[in-house]
């Protein structure tokens, strides 16, 4: 099923998606905020494509929860709206932004940025100058608050932010853990987590993983204890401790660019990936091998990035982004890209790409996971109902919980 | 190592560091002449690319950067020079070097008109690229 495309033109350096907003940050150095719900709601579609354009865009998260898909008749009814809407792409025109525009501010940030995310109604930013945050609560008078504070002055490639924390990727320096969370959490230097080159990372679940070209990536392979017992040494408020720094050679035992995100180890090597599970809640067979994906890379150049998102794994290569979607089938871009950006651990744009092509950008809704079975599927993070496991778990602990 | 004839580069010294020309091994290479080597200091230095012991550079042919060299493992081709003052004395040497080394954040803004988006973001992410 080919993805459906919402296309901004112009030229832009990084964009993000939280909380019902979109921030497009432009290369001349502004901020664009959109309203991303009345900017779908205002789109001219019949109202019968209305509510999948609704899980398309809005809400991607709904339809995993929605038990009428088991219906063989509503499946089909709905892959085929999906592959419609995938059909028209959508161009949005500068009358539709202007209406769903929050503000336009000249970024408080030094531009170029490498990195940015938002986590709890904050945005932060990595460059070589250091980590900053400003608030971006819906409360500030520009999408983005103008007041910078600075983290930390060290030179950080790229971060990813879970369990009130920032995994910084810190370069020759290593791979290091800022504590960001609420007000009760005193925040202090960023924790020295692997002293191996890392140039991008990702959370796999309360793991942390490191990639490097240049060298091996690895994964920080932490253990969580929920009833977070004391006497564990270097255990953290979130029940974390570390159990071990994995090497990619003794994940995969062969080389490459590997990458990771939640149960999803995968490396790229030789026109293939190799896709192996990750399982920290297990004691034993935490790691295993799923199976390989072939991407016959001949003609693609070197391999830049990988992500994984539920919806597949993602891997950029020189001179085409690929995506190995989880219904087996594989999508290319068929220009050079600027950068993308996925949103693995988000819960309504779990299923969105954005591509920043040199003119415009593209918001890609991927929408083949929902018909795929979670347990055979290779490529892309298996689903898991986030709401029901926090409830299963506080009634395991706390059996008041559940009355 | 005898280094090769010292060449003024506006009013720094510039002398080419041979390890960077007869394929030593694990040293990149330029693949431009010396004349274009110095041209590409000179030209880094009226910019403003060039900062107490680190300057950042890059080869224009008609306004457009070039390839200048090869990675250290010769072979892979770059696009992007490092000049140092290692002594401290203003006499610089400079090499090729690929995407290992992040030029700064105010070298990629004054290369923002010279190079397109997409190579800016791979320098600032520290990721390969090629022209």
């Amino acid at each position: 099923m080919q993805p459906l495309r919402l296309i901004i033109p112009g030229r832009y350096w990084d964009t993000q998606m939280y909380a019902g907003r979109f921030y497009a940050f432009t290369i001349e150095g502004d901020i664009l905020t959109f309203n991303w719900d009345r900017l779908i709601d205002h789109l001219p579609f019949d109202q019968e494509l209305r509510v999948p354009l609704e899980y398309a865009f809005q809400k991607s998260n709904l339809l995993y929860l929605e038990s009428s898909l088991r219906d063989p008749d509503v499946k089909r009814i709905m892959f085929s709206k999906f592959s419609h809407l995938a059909e028209m792409s959508i161009q949005l025109n500068d009358q539709q932004l202007i209406k769903a525009s929050v503000s336009k501010q000249r970024s408080p940030f030094e531009f170029p940025h490498s990195d940015s995310t938002i986590y709890r109604e904050a945005i932060y930013i990595v460059s070589q100058s250091g980590v900053f945050r400003a608030t971006c609560n819906k409360k500030t008078r520009y999408g983005i608050s103008t007041k910078v504070e600075k983290y930390w002055d060290a030179s950080v490639f790229q971060l990813a932010a879970s369990y009130d924390r920032l995994a910084l990727a810190a370069g020759d320096e290593g791979l290091f853990e800022l504590a960001v969370g609420g007000a009760h959490i005193l925040r202090n230097d960023p924790k020295l987590i692997a002293a191996k080159r890392c140039t991008s990372c990702s959370w796999a679940f309360h793991s942390i993983y490191g990639s490097s070209h240049e060298s091996t990536g690895f994964l920080a392979d932490y253990d969580r204890d929920r009833k977070g017992r004391s006497f564990i040494p270097n255990i953290d408020e979130k029940g974390r401790w570390l159990r071990k720094i994995i090497p990619s050679d003794d994940i995969f035992h062969e080389h490459g660019f590997s990458w990771a995100a939640q149960d999803r180890i995968c490396l790229a090597n030789n026109g293939e990936v190799k896709v192996n599970s990750y399982a920290p809640f297990q004691t034993d067979k935490r790691i295993e091998s799923l199976g390989t994906i072939e991407v016959l890379q001949s003609r693609h150049g070197r391999v830049i990035a990988g992500a994984v998102a539920l919806f597949g794994t993602i891997i950029e290569y020189e001179n085409v982004l690929v995506v190995c979607l989880s219904d087996g089938t594989i999508w290319k871009t068929d220009e050079e890209i600027v950068s993308w950006r996925v949103f693995p651990r988000s819960r309504n744009y779990e299923n969105q790409l954005h591509i920043i092509y040199d003119d415009r950008l593209e918001v890609l809704s991927f929408n083949n996971d929902y018909f795929v079975d979670q347990k055979r599927k290779i490529a892309g993070i298996t689903y898991i109902n986030r709401e029901a496991s926090r409830w299963k778990h506080q009634i395991e602990y706390n059996p008041s919980a559940s009355s | 190592m005898s280094l090769g004839p010292p060449v003024i580069g506006g009013n720094l010294v510039y002398v080419p560091n041979p390890v960077h020309r007869n394929n030593t091994r694990g040293k990149s290479q330029w693949t431009i002449n010396e004349t274009q080597e110095v041209s590409s200091f000179n030209y880094s230095n009226n910019e403003g690319w060039i900062r107490e012991t680190t300057g950042w550079g890059l080869h224009l042919v008609n306004g457009s950067p070039d390839y200048l060299g090869v990675a250290r493992d010769h072979k892979t081709q770059v696009f992007v020079a490092k000049f140092v003052d290692a002594n401290k004395s203003r006499t610089w040497h400079g090499y090729p070097t690929d995407f290992l080394d992040r030029p700064p954040e105010h070298i990629l803004r004054g290369w923002k008109p010279l190079l397109r988006t997409r190579i800016l973001k791979k320098l600032s992410l520290g990721q390969p690229c090629s022209l």
